[in-house]
């Protein structure tokens, strides 16, 4: 366990917790659920920051990677195998789905417009207009190049832009 | 790279507006902290399901390695004892061609020999 390094993570949180809720964004996995794991992960110290980036883009990648892990565990768990599995008398924890927000008109177009958008570019906006960061440091958590990030990006908020003034003019 | 933020203040106050709404609801850091504690720290009396798969893995990989070597060192069997006796010998048959030109140290059909052996050129 490592107590004090996971405290350094309390100013992130909030931002956490809305990028936890992104990358389970579409999925029956619950952010709650990621989030715990994530931090479990870091008290375990089963993973620590490289130095070569900011805590931020460490962070967010660890809890993209958590999502993306616990995505898996629950399509197996759905799966035929997974069921199979279950005849094992271990006791599985039944993921929880996650807790709706009551959100006004204008986010929830927002969020249903981001869902339209394919994986890539629905990440790097909410990076870039949601939590503030730079498309480099987006491209960093997202784990692709600069230059993939910024077409992401382009492309990405010229779809959304379409698709929110669509939904303007119903 | 920074992305042109005087552009995009569309999107920008679309996105503020979300944050808002989703921070205002996220979960405190010490309550999920605990929460990740508590249900997610690995119960002791559970027992892994990593480890049956593994174990189970390891037995059949043990079974198909071994048992081809096995089979391999064993001694093959002598004819003598593995064919079956069909017609067993009385104690009082004796020898097993009985005939007299055997105890001589000919056979039966040494006699046909000459005959061939005169055939006229």
């Amino acid at each position: 366990m490592n107590p004090d390094f996971v405290l350094s993570l309390e100013p992130l949180h909030r931002d956490a917790c809305g990028w936890a809720r992104h990358c389970c964004e579409g999925s029956q996995v619950d952010p709650s659920d990621v989030l715990q794991t994530a931090y479990l992960k870091v008290m375990q110290g089963k993973v620590r920051p490289r130095g070569d980036g900011s805590l931020k883009t460490w962070w967010f990648g660890v809890i993209r990677l958590t999502a993306k892990e616990e995505q898996r565990r629950r399509r197996f768990r759905e799966s035929l195998a997974g069921k199979l599995l279950r005849f094992a008398p271990a006791k599985v924890d039944e993921p929880r789905t996650a807790t709706p927000i009551e959100l006004d008109e204008s986010c929830r177009e927002l969020k249903e417009a981001l869902t339209q958008l394919p994986p890539r570019q629905s990440e790097v906006l909410h990076l870039v207009f949601y939590q503030d960061l730079s498309i480099s440091e987006a491209a960093v958590i997202m784990g692709v190049s600069l230059g993939s990030a910024r077409t992401h990006y382009e492309r990405g908020k010229a779809r959304l832009r379409e698709l929110l003034s669509s939904t303007d003019h119903r | 790279m920074n992305p042109d933020k005087s552009t995009d203040n569309d999107l920008r106050a679309r996105f503020a507006t979300l944050r808002k709404s989703e921070t205002d609801e996220a979960p405190s850091f010490a309550r999920t902290l605990a929460a990740a504690r508590v249900e997610k720290a690995p119960s002791k009396e559970r027992p892994a399901l990593g480890w049956t798969i593994g174990t189970l893995a390891a037995a059949v990989a043990i079974t198909v390695l071994i048992v081809p070597r096995l089979r391999e060192n064993r001694p093959a069997p002598s004819l003598a004892e593995i064919i079956p006796v069909l017609l067993p010998a009385s104690p009082d048959s004796g020898a097993l061609f009985p005939s007299p030109l055997f105890a001589e140290g000919r056979l039966p059909s040494d006699s046909i020999l000459p005959l061939h052996l005169d055939f006229p050129l």
